[in-house]
């Protein structure tokens, strides 16, 4: 992340010479007449001499500008939220909410996305026997079962089912933290259970794409 | 004259900064391994960072990663984004994976684990997929797993696996 010497200069330059022409420019606005003058103490002006100290008051605004002005504003923001970069989301509940929906739909879409792919009979079943191997070897030190495990031909789903939400909420990170022989990136959302003590069932998608452009 | 240098002064300042590429856009972030906590074993800290010391066992490490309303790590960028600095002793006695929590449900994304293949001293690029394609609310962090230390023989450890520490380059 070094900086060539030329990208630092360049903007120095810059800087001097806007520092230049802001100078120039605050000087005639300041040795102009105050446009409004305010004595500086209360009092008779009879008894002592007004003194006269100066109000800087910039000159109004045209109408224009300031609908350009909004306008740039509206802009800023607007490329602020679609990157990502605005200001910190509201901490109310009804962005929780939504955040919450969010993640969820999202997660739904990647198991939909599974499903609705096609086999690959070269990749999906060799590649389904090691998640479910995988799976399998984590549930030995687990509370859960497997239900399902399934590859097509870029993507797996595991279905997990463990006894309750209690179980699962502390063990899901050990599946999304092990060490796959599939090696590919993986995903688990667990929503709140309708029962807490009933089985609980959850679905684990692992992205294959690139750990299957490797060659595997 | 007082002002005049106030004025010039800020000026060039704000023109510098928007316009200096090292300072206006894409920078790094780097993060010190003794930030990072135990995950389900033992831990061992020194000459600030985390190394197994312990001749049995693969000890695991979860690593926090700043995230804020600026520079969240689903803007990083495109090639190698996060770079592990440490050293090992053994081909694969380090692992990494970098994974985000939800912040408004249970569960989580994490990309694929890495491991180092050389010794010595060596940087690790773990894929940042789950990040990329995290939301800027959810929490992002590290896994970074450490294989048991050599022994000398006489049980105490002659080599050791370690990470110092971890950059992040965001856009």
């Amino acid at each position: 992340m070094a900086t060539p010497k030329s990208s630092i200069i360049v903007p120095a330059l810059a800087g001097v010479v806007a520092g230049i022409a802001s100078s120039i420019i605050f000087s005639a606005t300041a040795g102009k007449p105050p446009a409004v003058v305010a004595p500086a103490h209360a009092g008779s002006a009879a008894q002592s001499p007004t003194v006269y100290a100066p109000v800087f008051v910039s000159p109004p605004a045209s109408a224009e500008h300031v609908e350009e002005l909004r306008t740039r504003v509206r802009e800023l923001e607007a490329h602020a939220r679609a990157t990502g970069n605005g200001p910190a989301p509201p901490q109310d509940p009804v962005a929780f909410e939504e955040q919450k929906l969010a993640t969820i739909q999202r997660h739904e879409a990647l198991v939909k996305a599974h499903r609705e792919q096609p086999v690959d009979p070269a990749w999906g079943p060799a590649t389904s026997t090691l998640v479910r191997q995988d799976l399998e070897t984590l549930a030995g030190s687990s509370s859960f079962k497997v239900v399902e495990a399934e590859c097509k031909t870029t993507s797996c789903a595991g279905t997990l089912e463990w006894p309750n939400f209690g179980a699962a909420a502390s063990e899901w990170r050990k599946v999304l933290h092990a060490g796959f022989q599939a090696n590919c990136s993986r995903e688990v959302t667990l929503p709140d259970p309708a029962d807490e003590t009933a089985p609980y069932r959850a679905t684990i998608v692992l992205d294959c794409e690139s750990w299957r452009a490797e060659g595997h | 004259m007082i002002r005049s240098i106030s004025v010039f002064s800020l000026a060039a300042a704000v023109t510098v900064f928007a316009l200096a590429p090292g300072l206006a856009h894409g920078y790094r972030r780097s993060q010190a391994a003794f930030t990072c906590a135990p995950y389900n074993s033992d831990d061992q800290w020194g000459s600030y960072a985390i190394s197994n010391n312990a001749l049995s066992g693969t000890k695991v490490y979860a690593c926090g990663v700043d995230s804020d309303s600026q520079h969240h790590p689903n803007n990083v960028v495109s090639t190698q984004p996060i770079a592990i600095r440490g050293s090992a002793y053994m081909a694969e006695g380090i692992y990494a994976q970098a994974c985000v929590s939800y912040s408004s449900i249970v569960g989580g994304a994490c990309g694929g684990v890495t491991a180092n293949l050389t010794v010595g001293s060596l940087t690790l690029f773990p894929s940042a997929s789950a990040w990329t394609s995290a939301s800027s609310s959810d929490i992002p962090y590290l896994i970074v797993a450490l294989a048991g230390c050599r022994s000398n023989g006489t049980g105490s450890c002659l080599a050791w696996n370690l990470v110092r520490g971890y950059h992040v380059d965001y856009n």
